[in-house]
């Protein structure tokens, strides 16, 4: 055994849940191939369940495995440098993000169309909705592409065969690494160069040339093989990288000389219709001239519905035979709320999609102004929301979606994948980018937090037994020192180019005590003092600290005299308090923050940093959940920090609460049993402040001139309003009330109703038609008033339903009636309505019960 | 004359209410007692007790639905129409009732 033991390269080992709820998709694999060839290791992955074992080096043997959510998985490593390797394998699991945004238009979009246009009976083509929103356009068929015959001959032997194909696949690799792509295209440029870097996928080229193929037909066949084993896998998400692998396909065989055809030019606004469209064929057409998309076997999870809706571009797959069912030359509408192409377009058709784009323009204006007004509470306590962010580029979007300021400048992308840390002018640019963008505002960076496994192989750090306890955030800093100035004077720096104090603030991660504090803020000062010695432009900075160590938090009375703020990361901040592992889905229950003892660690935060009369922020994920905003706000917090699509979100969250109410409420959650009562109260309150009806809810002019077009009215002022966000759905559960029958009650009155989840909060809304509308009524008489009553299926009833019963007895008092039909605006309305239904004003409508 | 009442549609939202409310101002103008228990989204309300069922002289279902708790109604006159009758000609409804 000893002579064993002494030749043995180490081997390690990580066990594991997968915690991505598509399985493991290409993006994920090739983050982990990555690492997994950056060593000298080999790595494998092996899936519980089947036993089936994949070269980690491999993206697609790793996707071919078929990981399901959930699924329990091992990964072995063996090699000298297994101790490395698998750490930073195991930070990476911990990091991914649990799924790809949720789909939009899809839930909805069946495949039916809206009732409006089903009443009419328009012709349309039934898909599925993967990407929201209507666009109208000339049909442009884009095919796929076909080997001639001069490619399937080879020019030469195997040898040669094989060179001229490694010669086409560095050159695509180098195509794909150049790439000026950004965002999401450029992971899927990643995603396509990790499988063009595939060994699996060479392998198999290079066999096919073996077998007398030429280069081009090697690839072709190559990648249908790969293609068909993606599309056997049992998980849709894995089946829709097979667009991916013929992309990848496409490029090499273009640098092997086989023209994919002239590109398609589009002369005007184009609707695209194929069986298959790639994501590379996506990104090739002029984006500007797109209105949408009509696929066939295109996945509702491939990198192209996931680019089409990053666009914007409404899309439908799942059709038919797509090229038959909408020619070439056609004119047609893409609904990808509903899930349909519609042609011919009838006037009827073009009269119900102006209206329908009047409405999802009124929603977006809606949401700008949520977006532009600043973050307060109902009662006017200021509550700054600022958006978290990752590059100096990301920080005008955000601040465009209504951030105001960036709460939290992760800098560590800046360091991470490169072979030399970043210098301090391309560092100052960074920063300038997202201080010049946050503008007044202002932007607060987090100096790196590298750990000694999400890194930087030019930091030459080791792997540690417990790297959570070990040289994580500002620990790392003595050790760095040098790293650390070229940091803050790029910080220092970027302030002194932008102006006042203020604009811009850094802050150290992971600090334990008030002596590394107190530390931190000499080197800041230091830093200020070599730049002012050497002449250059200095700016001055606020100073604070991440609380995310609970020792941190009892000694708040000795780290405030160091610091200007304080900001709260509760990811880290909560997995300390509770001892779990919150990337360990064995420990990751335990310990939500709603446990009280959680939110009283965090009440200690907040009043120790009052005391001292510092700021104190919030920029985890706590954050994101707008029931935990009404806690923080409650806590006392003064700025939340979230990812910039959650900005507008908590804008409208917070203004909906009321400061003294969250307050009194949050008070009450620190005295709970546990989580689960905090729960229970956030839940019981959450009814209370709704408010059934405002002057948004309440349209007197419509010019709805069918029964049709009425309850979409009534639909949209809760669309626009955000009282549904699955106004279809809203929309049918109408009409599936309707169908027992018709709600008009006489007298020029109806009172469309149902009960459906689709309504996001129990809603009164009433239209008045300038021209009475039939409705099937009892006395035959066309309807004036519409009153739509949108009850929830879930949740506490009792409340609501009381004001609506009162609302329909009303409805038979004919006083009543005449002051509705004379009413001249939708104020007079809420009033009249709050005063006869005894619901009063906002967050009072337990008044009346 | 006394006459007792329950109502009851489909969704117990909107037309229940407005079947009680009309026939209590139709008794009221005819100049009948009555008392409407609704049967709606939130449950039985102005539940009818055994001693004003006994003490009526007819009942009258304006309901969609089945009624709960029909077997209380057993040893009465009654007359079942549906939740819109009541809306649309209270009085008529009443009227078949005996009233």
């Amino acid at each position: 055994m000893s002579g064993v033991a002494a030749e043995a390269v180490p081997r390690r080992e990580h066990r594991f849940a997968c915690a991505i709820a598509q399985g493991f998709h290409a993006r994920p694999a090739s983050l982990l191939a990555e690492i997994a060839s950056s060593g000298t290791s080999a790595c494998i992955l092996i899936h519980e369940a089947t036993g089936r074992r994949a070269d980690l080096r491999s993206v697609l043997s790793v996707v071919a495995l078929d990981v399901a959510s959930g699924d329990a998985c091992r990964i072995e490593v063996s090699g000298d440098d297994a101790d490395d390797v698998i750490e930073r394998l195991r930070r990476v699991l911990a990091d991914l993000p649990a799924g790809d945004e949720a789909t939009s238009g899809g839930d909805d979009g069946d495949g039916a169309p809206p009732p409006t246009l089903a009443h009419l009976g328009a012709a349309f083509v039934a898909g599925r909705g993967v990407s929201a929103g209507v666009g109208e356009g000339i049909a442009v068929e884009v095919g796929g592409i076909r080997l001639s015959e001069a490619d399937t001959v080879p020019r030469g032997d195997p040898v040669a065969e094989r060179a001229r194909l490694a010669v086409a696949l560095g050159d695509a690799r180098r195509e794909l690494r150049s790439g000026t792509a950004q965002g999401l295209a450029a992971e899927v440029l990643r995603a396509h160069l990790a499988i063009a870097s595939d060994p699996a996928f060479v392998e198999l080229m290079e066999r096919e040339i073996d077998e007398g193929a030429a280069a081009p037909m090697a690839v072709d066949l190559a990648s249908a093989r790969f293609a068909e084993r993606l599309r056997g896998a049992a998980s849709a998400y894995v089946r829709d990288r097979a667009g991916d692998v013929q992309d990848v396909a496409v490029r090499v065989l273009s640098r092997l000389g086989v023209a994919k055809g002239a590109a398609t030019v589009l002369r005007g606004p184009s609707v695209i219709v194929a069986e298959l469209l790639t994501p590379g064929q996506l990104l090739a057409l002029d984006r500007s001239m797109i209105r949408g998309l009509v696929l066939g076997a295109t996945g509702a999870t491939s990198h192209t519905v996931l680019l089409a809706r990053s666009f914007a571009i409404p899309a439908i797959v799942g059709v038919a035979r797509p090229a038959a069912a909408v020619p070439a030359g056609t004119s047609v509408i893409v609904d990808g709320d509903a899930g349909i192409a519609v042609t011919p377009i009838t006037p009827a058709v073009r009269r119900h999609y102006e209206r329908h784009a009047r409405t999802l323009a009124r929603r977006a204006e809606r949401l700008r102004r949520a977006g532009a007004a600043p973050g307060a509470t109902r009662d006017g306590r200021r509550v700054i929301v600022a958006a978290n962010i990752s590059t100096g580029a990301e920080a005008g979007p955000a601040v465009a979606l209504g951030a105001e300021g960036i709460g939290l400048f992760r800098t560590e992308m800046l360091f991470l994948g490169r072979a030399a840390a970043p210098t301090e002018d391309e560092q100052f640019d960074e920063y300038l980018k997202a201080g010049a963008a946050a503008g007044e505002a202002g932007a607060i960076i987090r100096t790196f937090d590298i750990g000694g496994d999400k890194l930087a192989a030019y930091l030459g750090l080791g792997a540690e037994e417990n790297p959570f306890l070990g040289k994580r955030g500002m620990r790392l800093y003595p050790r760095f020192e040098n790293l650390l100035a070229t940091q803050l004077r790029a910080v220092l720096r970027a302030a002194g180019a932008g102006g006042g104090r203020g604009r811009i603030g850094v802050m150290a991660p992971v600090a334990s005590t008030a002596a590394e504090v107190a530390w931190f803020r000499g080197r800041v000062e230091s830093a200020a003092a070599s730049l002012r010695a050497e002449g250059a432009s200095c700016g001055d900075v606020d100073v604070g600290v991440m609380v995310e160590v609970p020792s941190l938090a009892f000694s708040i009375d000795e780290v405030c005299p160091h610091v200007d703020f304080l900001s709260v990361g509760t990811n880290d901040l909560a997995q300390y308090w509770f001892a779990a592992d919150r990337g360990n889905a064995e420990v990751a229950a335990i310990g939500s923050v709603r446990e009280p003892s959680f939110l009283r660690l965090l009440s200690a935060i907040v009043d120790g940093a009052r005391r001292h009369g510092k700021p104190v922020h919030v920029c985890g994920d706590m954050a994101r959940d707008v029931a935990n905003l009404l806690l923080l706000v409650g806590l006392g917090f003064d700025e939340v920090s979230v990812p910039a699509p959650d900005v507008a979100p908590a804008k409208s969250a917070v203004a909906r609460l009321s400061a003294e109410r969250a307050g009194r409420l949050a008070a009450e959650a620190m005295r709970a049993r546990d989580a689960a009562a905090v729960d229970a109260l956030l839940a019981g309150l959450a009814a209370e402040g709704d408010e059934l009806f405002d002057e948004g809810t309440v349209l007197l002019d419509s010019d709805a001139s069918t029964k049709e077009e009425a309850i979409k009215e009534l639909v949209d002022l809760m669309h626009v309003t955000g009282r549904t966000n699955r106004p279809l759905r809203l929309e049918r559960a109408v009409w599936a009330r309707e169908a027992t029958y018709s709600t008009g009650l006489g007298h020029g009155f109806a009172v469309p109703h149902c009960k459906s989840d689709a309504a996001a909060m129990p809603t009164l809304a009433v239209v008045r038609m300038r021209t009475p509308v039939e409705w099937g009524s009892a006395d035959g008489a066309p309807v004036c008033v519409a009153i739509l009553l949108a009850m929830r299926e879930s949740g506490e009833a009792g409340l609501h339903m009381r004001v609506f019963a009162r609302l329909a007895r009303r409805l038979v008092d004919e006083g009543f009636r005449n002051r509705m039909m004379a009413a001249t605006d939708g104020a007079a309305v809420v009033a009249m309505l709050r005063q006869e239904l005894g619901t009063g004003e906002p967050g009072s409508a337990r008044a009346g019960a | 004359m006394k006459i007792v009442a329950v109502t009851a549609c489909p969704t117990g939202i909107a037309h229940t209410y407005m079947a009680a409310e009309s026939l209590e101002r139709a008794a009221k103008a005819m100049g009948h007692e009555i008392k409407v228990e609704t049967q709606g989204a939130m449950g039985i309300e102005n539940e009818l007790t055994a001693s004003e069922i006994a003490a009526a002289g007819a009942a009258v279902f304006a309901v969609d639905i089945e009624v709960e708790g029909k077997e209380r109604f057993a040893a009465l006159r009654t007359v079942r129409v549906p939740v819109k009758d009541a809306i649309k000609d209270p009085q008529g409804v009443l009227r078949k009732a005996g009233a």
